[in-house]
């Protein structure tokens, strides 16, 4: 499904960031297009036949939001803010303006990577996702479970969870935004009645979010609300 | 001047006007005594003079006795002066007089009535019976006359040299009517009266009441059935002792008011004499004269009646001379009283006069009477004028009759006459003593009063607060001011006897302002301390809205004794909240400036970390590679300090904390078993001790995690190895406690605020793995959600404690339960 042949526009105003990530993705094998400003990424991105776009929000000329909002006008590629930024303020201001995902630096390239190869993966499977309408699937963000095939995929990939696993996920899937305690998820799921079970579930939540977060400390949909339970994100 | 005014001679006039005055007051009261007597003996303090008493009583006694025996005896008795009457007739009779207590005689020829008072002449002319018989018997003369065709038989106890020789019933009336000047005569119904006044004489006439025979209703008033006998006599000043005339007649005829026209009464009688009656002694003496038990009157029985009454002369002169000897003493004594009193006034408007020339040269001296406080001669004044009141109200009562004052005694009253003086010489001496104290403006200093109240003042110049009206301490306000009312309320119940007892109108008036006065002070001070307490509430609430740092609008008037405290109180809650204000604002320019500092310092660090994994993906020799992932460890080492310093500078501020209720042992569980892993790679034990089974409190559920995190991060970091780690989360009254404690790895030689404060004070860091600033995350996170966090280091004994208060949640739906 991956498509090598993607181009991705990188855009930062310090030139030797812009050129480790261009070399990183290209040992990873995609195409890169630099720009160092707003108005230059404008320019190369009508350029060039461009896939997906990492940009940074404090730049000259044009910063990263504004810019970001003139590519909303024509393109929907995906977006990926790269910014120094690591207020939630700051995040859901770049995600409300049409970004796609965020990354704080001083980022991790296995993140990176990581990041940019979901977004395409989402992007490029963007028709097929629109087809799956059957109700017994759930779609949160890049997370779609299918009920009836008991199965689970993460920006289009299948990720292999064990049946308890899959049974916690469909509960909070079910039920996103709700806040299930311990005792509730164990209740529900092993059908048994609670009793010190936080560690067991705990457990299961850490490994299901291994298989489906990238990066698990900073979980994107299973989260942990601490002191009351856990629970999916509903909007994401 | 002061010559004309020597002490000796103020003394000896101060002494004197006291006596004089109690004299002369003694004297009145003794003069209103005299009156009161002669009131007695019928003489009013109108001027005017009614009858006696007991003249008008003899004599009404006299002419009924004289009455009843004309008609019952006199008139049934034969020619020869035999009685042949019913024989019960004449026992009714002299029963009747025994009953009544009037003096009589019984002789042979018949009864004889006795009267040292009065002369009397008592006939009845009996019709065509021949009778000649003359009986005399010493000075009382019964006699019996026969004239012709008359047969007249009668009684009296004057002389017969009166009569002379004459011999019909006219001629010895006429006689009667020459020689006696004052006299009732009554000639069968007709009643005649002469009365002599100083030169004049004046006759009355009247109809009796039995008219023709017959009893008139004698429940209904007239003018007949009174009988009035008298005239003037004057004394020897010249004024009418006796006045009988309209005003105060004699009554002849009165039935009780209980029983009926007629001969009712005679049943008592009966049973009277047959001594049966339970109200034996109940006989009316002012019977009809025709009503007596066993005889029936009859028309015409009256006819031939004659009644003739004088007083005596002696009598008159006896009574006369009681009169004189009483005006006598009146006379003297007015005549000592005005003297006295004259004296009296001379002497003190002579005292007076001194007190206000002196003042006016300034030469009076100190004297005792200086130290005698204002509010004891106010006092002595209520008491003058209460006794003045009293010495009223004798005088008038003793006016009225002669034993009001029951002390006759000399000792009685020389302590009246003793209190009269020392009453005058109190008030003299304190008007005079007043004019010395105005004279030496010194009226207003020696009240005792204000010199209490500025002593108890004193006590309250220690205060620092003042009226701002007034500029004295706030608090004496108060004090002068119950003070004041109390003893306007003390006041006013000494004086309110008076305004409900008093008739006088002065007295009601004078006493009415006073309490009046008193009530109004009462509320004003009343007003004021509610006032004063509502600035109080005020003052409270501004120090309530300090302490809350919240708005406070409402302002203390500026005439309270509050209001500088008020203000000044405004001025540091201003200064309090622009500090406030300036401290957020640092504290906003510090995140701010700890942000792009970060900022500053991420970016390089990104291009390091980027490079480095570049290298790390680039063919190198070993040792080029080793270089590369010590790079690798420190880069990443770097970042997390970066990412520390800027959350501990965020929660030291205070701000983006989201605050939520949530069970602080299920975020224990949770961080625990989310520490799991790194639990079981660490070679340590954990003895973990969980007392409560929930413990809600309000807290940043991801801050609070984090500090159980760094908790636990930094006892498996620097506990030794093998050793075990106690975690533990009991309950202390109303908070949460959670304790881990490990024993270090490490010597410890850093104190515990050092490890807690050092973004804080910039104390020297460690150099081994992490940012070295968990425990001061842990702190600042703890602090924020409000709780409390300690480090205590004991040897090599590690120990944090983290204590949450709990929401008592709880507790209140227990008490629900409850009630």
């Amino acid at each position: 499904m991956e498509d090598i042949s993607a181009t991705i526009l990188v855009v930062d105003d310090d030139r030797d960031i812009v050129a480790a990530i261009a070399k990183l993705l290209e040992l990873e094998g995609y195409k890169t297009v630099r720009a160092y400003d707003g108005i230059e990424a404008l320019e190369k991105l009508s350029e060039n036949d461009i896939q997906l776009i990492l940009i940074d929000v404090m730049m000259p000329r044009l910063d990263g939001l504004s810019a970001i909002m003139k590519i909303r006008d024509r393109r929907n590629i995906p977006i990926i803010v790269l910014s120094a930024k690591s207020e939630d303020t700051d995040k859901i201001l770049g995600l409300s303006m049409g970004a796609d995902d965020y990354i704080t630096k001083p980022y991790n390239p296995m993140e990176l990577t990581a990041r940019v190869k979901s977004s395409l993966r989402r992007y490029m499977q963007l028709g097929d996702i629109g087809g799956i309408n059957k109700t017994d699937v759930i779609k949160i963000g890049g997370l779609v479970l299918d009920k009836g095939e008991k199965s689970i995929a993460v920006d289009g990939a299948p990720v292999k969870l064990t049946a308890t696993e899959l049974k916690i996920l469909e509960l909070l899937m079910e039920n996103a935004g709700h806040v299930f305690s311990a005792e509730e998820i164990y209740r529900k799921v092993w059908n048994e009645d609670a009793y010190a079970v936080e560690n067991t579930v705990m457990v299961h939540i850490r490994h299901i979010r291994e298989k489906i977060e990238i990066d698990p400390k900073e979980p994107r949909y299973l989260k942990v609300v601490w002191g009351i339970g856990y629970k999916i994100e509903k909007n994401v | 001047m002061s010559k004309f005014f020597p002490k000796a001679a103020r003394v000896t006039a101060f002494i004197t006007a006291c006596v004089a005055a109690g004299v002369a007051l003694f004297g009145e009261m003794y003069i209103s005594r005299i009156n009161g007597r002669l009131s007695d003996l019928g003489w009013n303090m109108d001027g005017s003079i009614d009858s006696s008493d007991e003249y008008c009583t003899e004599l009404k006694n006299m002419y009924e006795q004289l009455c009843i025996l004309g008609v019952c005896e006199l008139a049934n008795t034969d020619s020869s002066g035999n009685y042949v009457g019913n024989k019960y007739v004449k026992s009714d009779l002299l029963y009747y007089f025994d009953y009544n207590g009037y003096s009589y005689k019984k002789t042979d020829d018949g009864i004889v009535p006795y009267s040292d008072t009065f002369d009397y002449y008592v006939s009845y002319t009996v019709p065509e019976i021949q009778a000649d018989e003359t009986v005399t018997d010493e000075e009382t003369t019964s006699a019996e006359t026969v004239s012709g065709e008359e047969n007249v038989h009668y009684v009296t106890n004057i002389s017969s040299e009166i009569f002379g020789e004459n011999k019909t019933e006219k001629q010895r009336l006429d006689a009667l009517k020459s020689k006696k000047y004052t006299y009732i005569l009554r000639t069968g119904d007709f009643i005649s009266s002469q009365m002599q006044s100083s030169g004049t004489m004046d006759y009355y006439s009247y109809q009796v009441a039995e008219e023709n025979g017959k009893l008139r209703d004698v429940n209904e008033s007239y003018p007949e059935n009174y009988l009035p006998l008298g005239g003037w006599y004057s004394d020897s000043y010249g004024r009418y002792v006796f006045n009988f005339c309209n005003e105060s007649p004699i009554k002849f005829y009165e039935y009780p008011e209980n029983t009926e026209v007629g001969f009712t009464a005679r049943r008592e009688w009966v049973d009277l004499e047959s001594n049966t009656a339970e109200g034996s002694g109940v006989y009316y003496s002012t019977l009809p004269i025709c009503d007596m038990p066993d005889y029936v009157a009859v028309a015409g029985d009256t006819e031939g009646l004659t009644v003739f009454i004088s007083p005596r002369e002696s009598y008159f002169r006896s009574l006369t001379g009681k009169y004189n000897d009483l005006w006598d003493v009146y006379y003297e004594t007015r005549a000592l009283t005005i003297k006295c009193g004259v004296l009296a006034l001379v002497l003190i408007a002579y005292l007076i006069a001194a007190a206000v020339v002196r003042g006016l040269a300034g030469e009076h001296i100190s004297s005792f009477a200086d130290m005698i406080p204002c509010e004891f001669y106010i006092a002595a004044w209520f008491l003058i004028l209460a006794g003045s009141s009293e010495m009223k109200f004798m005088y008038w009562k003793m006016n009225e009759a002669s034993d009001v004052l029951n002390d006759d005694t000399g000792f009685g009253y020389m302590v009246l006459g003793a209190a009269y003086a020392v009453m005058t010489g109190v008030a003299v001496h304190s008007i005079t003593h007043g004019i010395k104290l105005v004279s030496q403006r010194k009226l207003r200093s020696s009240f005792m009063l204000p010199k209490l109240m500025n002593k108890l003042s004193e006590k309250y110049l220690e205060t620092s607060m003042y009226e701002t009206r007034r500029n004295r301490p706030a608090g004496s306000g108060l004090m002068r001011r119950s003070i004041i009312s109390l003893a306007a309320f003390m006041v006013s119940a000494a004086v309110l006897p008076i305004v409900i007892n008093e008739q006088d109108e002065a007295y009601l008036i004078v006493a009415s302002l006073i309490c009046g006065i008193s009530s109004l002070y009462f509320i004003y001070s009343q007003i004021r301390a509610m006032l004063l307490s509502r600035d109080l509430t005020k003052l409270d609430r501004r120090i309530t809205a300090l302490n809350r740092n919240t708005p406070f609008e409402e302002e203390i008037s500026p005439l309270s004794e509050l209001s500088r405290p008020s203000d000044m109180l405004k001025n540091i809650s201003d200064t309090v909240s622009d500090a406030v204000e300036e401290q957020i604002k640092s504290e906003r320019m510090k995140i701010e400036l700890v942000a792009n500092v970060s900022h500053d310092l991420k970016t390089p660090l990104t291009s390091i970390i980027s490079y480095i994994d570049l290298l790390k993906k680039t063919e190198l020799d070993d040792e080029a590679m080793g270089y590369v992932q010590i790079l690798d460890k420190k880069s990443q080492k770097l970042k997390g300090i970066v990412a520390d310093v800027f959350s501990l500078a965020k929660a030291t501020s205070g701000i983006d904390v989201n605050m939520e209720e949530l069970d602080f042992v299920r975020l224990f569980n949770q961080s625990l078993a989310d520490a799991e892993d790194k639990i079981k790679e660490s070679r340590k034990t954990f003895k973990i001790n969980v007392t409560e089974e929930t413990a809600p409190v309000m807290g940043d559920g991801n801050k609070l995690y984090r500090v159980l995190q760094n908790i636990i991060d930094n006892a498996l970091k620097y506990s030794m190895d093998g050793s075990r780690i106690f975690l533990e989360l009991t309950r202390d009254g109303e908070n949460i406690v959670f304790t881990a404690k490990n024993i270090s790895s490490y010597p410890i030689d850093f104190t515990a605020d050092e490890i807690t404060e050092r973004f804080v004070r910039g104390d020297k860091s460690r150099t081994d793995g992490g940012s070295g600033l968990g425990l001061s995350i842990a702190k600042s996170f703890t602090e924020a959600c409000g709780g409390r966090f300690e480090i205590q280091l004991d040897g090599d004994m590690f120990k944090a404690i983290m204590s949450m208060p709990l929401i008592n949640k709880e507790e209140s739906e227990e008490e629900k339960e409850t009630i």
